[in-house]
């Protein structure tokens, strides 16, 4: 009874930290709310208003391409709910308070649980109209895949909400996080991704990207699953009067193995927690 | 005050914007023909087997052949399921070239038999140039893409057995003209020594045939639906075929006299198709039906839901604390 008792009042503290942090970002959640939804039915509705806009053939090619801009989504939420959770405490100076009121450790848990509630929120709001039209055009059942990719989408989350929260653990802004963060997953990745694939392409698997990890979210929807999963496209010319033809192959990793896939984020999330904290430690002392 | 003002102009400038554009895909996606209009809307119809009587079939029908030479997939098997997904549409315009490839020669020819006798008629100087001078109709239509899953017992795959093309002309009348004209063209074909030693022929056809050759690969009709079928039969001067309301009833012969209804519904495709023999016994009945009213039910729930929720918020705010 005790025991269940000195639980509760440890617990206590996260959950007050979730509720305030919920209600402090509830304009952010509001705004990203309203793009979901407007994301969601300008692709999925107003566009196939258009007759000659054609529908996808199929009710998983349907959610391939309305999930296409989920990275987008994904990217801008966590970078925007993620950044604050460390750096904001020793911005404004909360984090070298010597007896706080409340466990450090207990207050950036509830506040990053409270984020990824909002976060989880949005994503589940935009799975759930994708599924709805989805049912709309092609009808029932909903195919169950959608549900592997929700699964993944949500451990895409954690893991880009890992990545933030390790950077908020040494960075001295908030501002600074986002835009470090936004820059290293839209750009740093894509450009090192591209670069791997030109030097060693089907040799090595860019596996250490996040943005490549994030692939698995529509890649998943394949059915049946990319075997080969790298491709090489070529495009030829007759070339001109200075030369002969000219052809230029690009290569593509398509998505990671659905099992390396998952394994990989899970270490992501693992290791950035990990190493968030010990930064978030080193940092007081 | 001023500040307020100019935040009403933004707000009623963006609705103003959002409307118009709104409106201009809207005026774009309902361009009409001068007399019907297309119904086509995007979307899935699902298509079940209600009812196969074999015996029934063999003694009335056809002894040697099943539904299934009717319709790709297991479709004499009560219970089987196929699927149509209407993927999107566009205006366009048929030469004679197109009409006789596309609705004549893709039907009775195989894909290796269509490469040696295109390269024959043109080499006889029947090529797309040439009939299109010598047969100037052209037919307005809607042309619309469908991804079509055969009927299978078992459960739909996740990906459509084939894509093809659905023809909506926009003007019923069209059909004789391109009857007629294919009769000259399949008579002058067939005259010719070369076409006669590859061993091809171009069936002559009558209005029934022609009729239920386009039923059988999906004919769909522009609205009003009944008007449209009367104009149709009525120009192809069909024989056996009555309509009542937006439906055809194709009297047909095999072992013996037989129906066939064919039931068009609000998207001017067929909804459903029933074989009966002449005492009204049902022998073969295929239904389709739609997911759209469980969709309208969700969103029905979820808006009551929102209104609740709103109501609940603002009473809650509204409430004076104590």
């Amino acid at each position: 009874m005790e025991t269940r008792k000195d639980t509760l009042t440890g617990i206590k503290p996260i959950i007050y930290t979730i509720v305030f942090e919920i209600k402090k970002q509830k304009r952010k959640f509001y705004f990203f709310i309203v793009i979901t939804i407007l994301i969601a039915f300008l692709l999925g509705y107003i566009l196939q208003l258009i007759p000659s806009n054609l529908l996808a053939d199929s009710q998983l090619d349907y959610f391939s391409n309305s999930l296409q801009l989920i990275s987008y989504l994904t990217l801008f939420s966590a970078c925007l709910f993620f950044s604050g959770i460390i750096c904001s405490e020793f911005n404004k100076k909360t984090g070298f308070i010597v007896f706080p009121k409340i466990n450090k450790y207990k207050l950036i848990i509830g506040k990053y649980l409270g984020n990824l509630i909002l976060v989880i929120t949005i994503i589940t709001i935009y799975y759930c109209l994708l599924a709805l039209l989805g049912f709309y055009y092609y009808g029932g059942p909903i195919n169950p895949l959608i549900f592997y990719s929700y699964g993944v989408a949500i451990l895409y989350i954690i893991a880009l909400s890992s990545f933030v929260t390790f950077f908020s653990s040494f960075m001295r802004s908030v501002n600074l996080t986002i835009i470090l963060t936004l820059i290293i997953l839209f750009m740093g990745f894509s450009i090192a991704d591209q670069i791997v694939v030109l030097v060693f392409k089907d040799n090595f698997e860019p596996l250490y990207s996040l943005a490549y990890l994030g692939t698995l979210i529509t890649g998943i929807l394949n059915d049946p699953f990319p075997d080969p999963r790298y491709i090489e496209l070529t495009f030829g010319g007759q070339g001109g009067p200075f030369g002969g033809s000219v052809e230029f192959t690009f290569g593509q990793w398509l998505t990671p193995a659905i099992g390396m896939g998952i394994t990989l984020l899970i270490l992501y999330l693992i290791g950035f927690f990990i190493l968030a904290a010990i930064l978030f430690k080193r940092r007081q002392l | 005050m001023i500040e307020y003002k100019s935040k009403i102009k933004m707000n009623l400038l963006i609705l103003s914007l959002f409307v118009l554009i709104t409106a201009g895909m809207l005026s774009t996606a309902v361009s009409a023909s001068s007399n019907y209009k297309t119904t086509l809307t995007k979307g899935t119809e699902i298509f079940t087997v209600e009812k196969y009587d074999i015996d029934g079939w063999k003694t009335t029908v056809n002894s040697n052949t099943t539904p299934s030479d009717w319709f790709d997939g297991y479709t004499n098997l009560t219970g089987a399921q196929s699927k149509v997904t209407l993927k999107g549409w566009n205006d366009i315009t048929w030469d004679t070239y197109d009409v006789f490839f596309s609705l004549f020669m893709r039907e009775y020819f195989t894909l290796e038999d269509l490469v040696i006798i295109l390269n024959l008629m043109d080499n006889l100087g029947y090529n797309e140039t040439t009939i299109n001078a010598n047969y100037t109709n052209t037919y307005k239509l809607w042309y619309g893409l469908r991804a079509v899953w055969n009927f299978t017992a078992g459960e739909l795959a996740n990906t459509p057995s084939y894509i093809d093309g659905l023809i909506v002309f926009k003007n019923p009348l069209d059909f004789k003209a391109i009857l007629d004209d294919y009769n000259i063209l399949a008579t002058e074909l067939n005259g010719i020594f070369p076409i006669q030693l590859a061993g091809y022929n171009f069936p002559i056809l009558n209005a029934d045939d022609f009729l239920w050759q386009l039923v059988l690969n999906g004919l769909s009709i522009g609205k009003p639906q009944s008007d449209y079928l009367v104009n149709l039969i009525d120009e192809l001067g069909c024989e056996n075929v009555t309509v009542s309301g937006s439906s055809l009833n194709i009297n047909r012969y095999g072992e013996t006299d037989y129906i066939v209804v064919i039931s068009y519904g609000g998207k001017g495709t067929m909804s459903s198709l029933l074989v009966k023999d002449v005492d009204e016994n049902i022998i073969f009945q295929i239904v389709s039906t739609n997911s759209e009213w469980i969709f309208y039910t969700i969103l029905i729930v979820i808006a009551i839901c929102g209104v609740v929720l709103a109501v609940y918020v603002i009473i809650k705010k509204r409430k004076p604390k104590i």
